[in-house]
């Protein structure tokens, strides 16, 4: 096997989004052997079609190869996911959802402190290289830095500093293998399961050096299903319980008002008012003592800013 | 799989110990040649020396095999910097060298290596080094025999700077015992040196300065050196 990239695009019914991150990728300044697989989820045969065509440019008019597969239907970003790590066969792996884009960099830096950290000595086989990226939602966009010291299992699962990303990461093939498949049963927030499994698995992530973002996620809440949200973030909470345990109380308290908190952020983004209120009363009757906390920070924050 | 890993060789110090551009040194050698990034080791932006691979500290050269490798191959073939390769082929360059190809190889790639001369004026003897290299066996050819980059372009600046840092360099230590200084046969002062005139923001060394100019600024130098050791 020599060395080469293989970057794993799921795809579904986003032809457009699609183009934009192979245009992404096409920019990137590595210099290196790399393999673009999409796998297109049972998309419409119209999206299909146009996915493939983009496909079959970018592999024209640039020096990497395309491989291009279709689920019969739609199976779902798990099991996509899982088929592409299926098809993958290089030294080494990153991941991109369509519609987001990487910077030109962004493939080059992650490289780079792989190499870093080989010269000090890290073994390299069991370490993800996450990185800053931008963050754009409704059309504004902040920049956010992943904070990897420290507890990576706390830091993820809190979630504030740190978060579970596949389509910032780049590693060695061996360093995916620790986190196995994804879960099938989570069609939602498998990245935070995956990322917890590599983690508790003996991984570590690294993070690409500087503070400039490396690439761009597209944030929309809307069309995702709360309640899949909310049963997806209990499973991994109920799956993660005897980690979660060896954290003092108030841990446990906070992710399961986050659970609901975030399950009512989905809702009222896809108009659900009722259910959003639902969410949040359940987050604040489950979780009083975290509930009294945000409300209170909120509430600071806003007196901060009116004066 | 054979991969061409071309090699800028040139007189000492024409290509260094200050790193020259090196997009701008890759595109004067040929199309499709492009620097090796070693930000791992060595963070110049845009500007390239490869010198640390001889007497490097950990597994450097084993890294860079590794790297010519994974990093090149789909766009560009990659370009490699040796400042005194072509003066100093010797035992460690030897080891260099073949460290090099043998990391090459365990990654499943066979190198060959693609000498290239740059120069001002004269045109250097790559033959020599070529079959060198040979008998350590390597694979490796002559490129380009001369390459010699435009009047006033920006690597034909970078290039007669260092020529001109290398001539202060030598008026050192006679500066040194004008000024009561004695001076080591062993100084290393280049490197201090290439970071006092980087430092010197909004102002550079001229290329062309007379050598009365140049032993001013050499007196300078060690008189910055004697306060920076006060401290």
């Amino acid at each position: 096997m020599t060395f080469a990239l293989d970057v794993l695009i799921p795809h579904y019914c986003d032809p457009d989004g699609l183009k934009r991150s192979l245009d992404s990728i096409a920019a990137q300044t590595w210099r290196g052997r790399m393999r673009v697989i999409v796998v297109d989820d049972g998309s419409p045969d119209h999206d299909t079609l146009a996915a493939q065509t983009h496909c079959d440019a970018f592999a024209a008019t640039t020096p990497f190869a395309v491989l291009f597969e279709r689920n019969p239907t739609n199976l779902g970003r798990p099991r996509t996911r899982n088929r592409l790590l299926d098809l993958t066969d290089a030294t080494h792996v990153a991941w991109l959802d369509a519609g987001d884009i990487w910077y030109p960099d962004k493939t080059a830096r992650q490289f780079a402190h792989l190499d870093t950290l080989t010269a000090r000595g890290v073994d390299i086989s069991s370490v993800w290289v996450t990185c800053t990226y931008d963050w754009e939602q409704h059309g504004r966009a902040r920049t956010l830095s992943q904070r990897v010291g420290g507890d990576q299992v706390l830091e993820l699962l809190v979630g504030d500093h740190f978060r579970a990303y596949l389509w910032t990461l780049l590693g060695t093939a061996e360093a995916f293998r620790i986190a196995g498949r994804f879960d099938e049963r989570l069609p939602r927030l498998q990245d935070l399961d995956y990322f917890l499994r590599f983690v508790r698995g003996g991984g570590r992530i690294e993070t690409a050096p500087g503070r400039r973002a490396l690439c761009r996620y597209f944030k929309s809440d809307i069309g995702r299903n709360a309640s899949e949200v909310h049963a997806c973030y209990k499973l991994i909470l109920t799956k993660n319980a005897p980690a979660i345990s060896r954290y003092p109380r108030a841990l446990s308290s906070k992710l399961h008002y986050k659970a609901n908190r975030l399950a009512s952020r989905f809702a009222y983004a896809n108009g659900d008012r009722i259910g959003a209120a639902r969410y949040l009363a359940e987050a604040a009757l489950g979780s009083p003592r975290h509930a009294l906390l945000v409300a209170r920070n909120v509430l600071r924050s806003r007196l901060r800013a009116g004066g | 799989m054979s991969l061409k890993v071309h090699v800028a060789v040139g007189a000492r110090p024409l290509l260094g110990p200050d790193a020259v551009p090196g997009d701008a040194l890759a595109a004067l050698l040929g199309p499709d040649i492009a620097p090796v990034p070693s930000t791992w080791a060595a963070a110049i932006p845009g500007r390239q020396t490869h010198d640390f691979l001889l007497g490097p500290e950990g597994p450097a050269v084993a890294i860079m095999g590794r790297s010519l490798v994974r990093d090149f191959g789909a766009r560009d073939e990659p370009l490699l910097i040796f400042s005194h390769l072509l003066q100093d082929h010797g035992e460690g360059w030897g080891e260099v060298m073949t460290g090099l190809a043998n990391a090459m190889r365990s990654h499943g790639a066979e190198p060959v290596f693609v000498l290239h001369g740059v120069t001002l004026d004269d045109t250097p003897a790559l033959d020599g080094l070529a079959a060198w290299m040979q008998g350590l066996g390597l694979d490796a050819v002559v490129g380009t025999e001369a390459a010699r980059p435009d009047p006033e372009s920006v690597l034909d600046v970078a290039l007669r700077r260092n020529l001109a840092l290398d001539r202060m360099a030598t008026l050192l230590p006679g500066a040194a015992r004008d000024l009561g200084l004695r001076w080591r046969d062993d100084a290393e002062l280049w490197a201090p040196l290439v970071d006092w005139i980087a430092s010197a923001r909004g102002v550079d060394i001229d290329h062309g300065a007379g050598d009365d100019a140049l032993r001013e600024l050499a007196r300078h130098f060690l008189l910055s050196r004697l306060r920076q050791d006060a401290k």
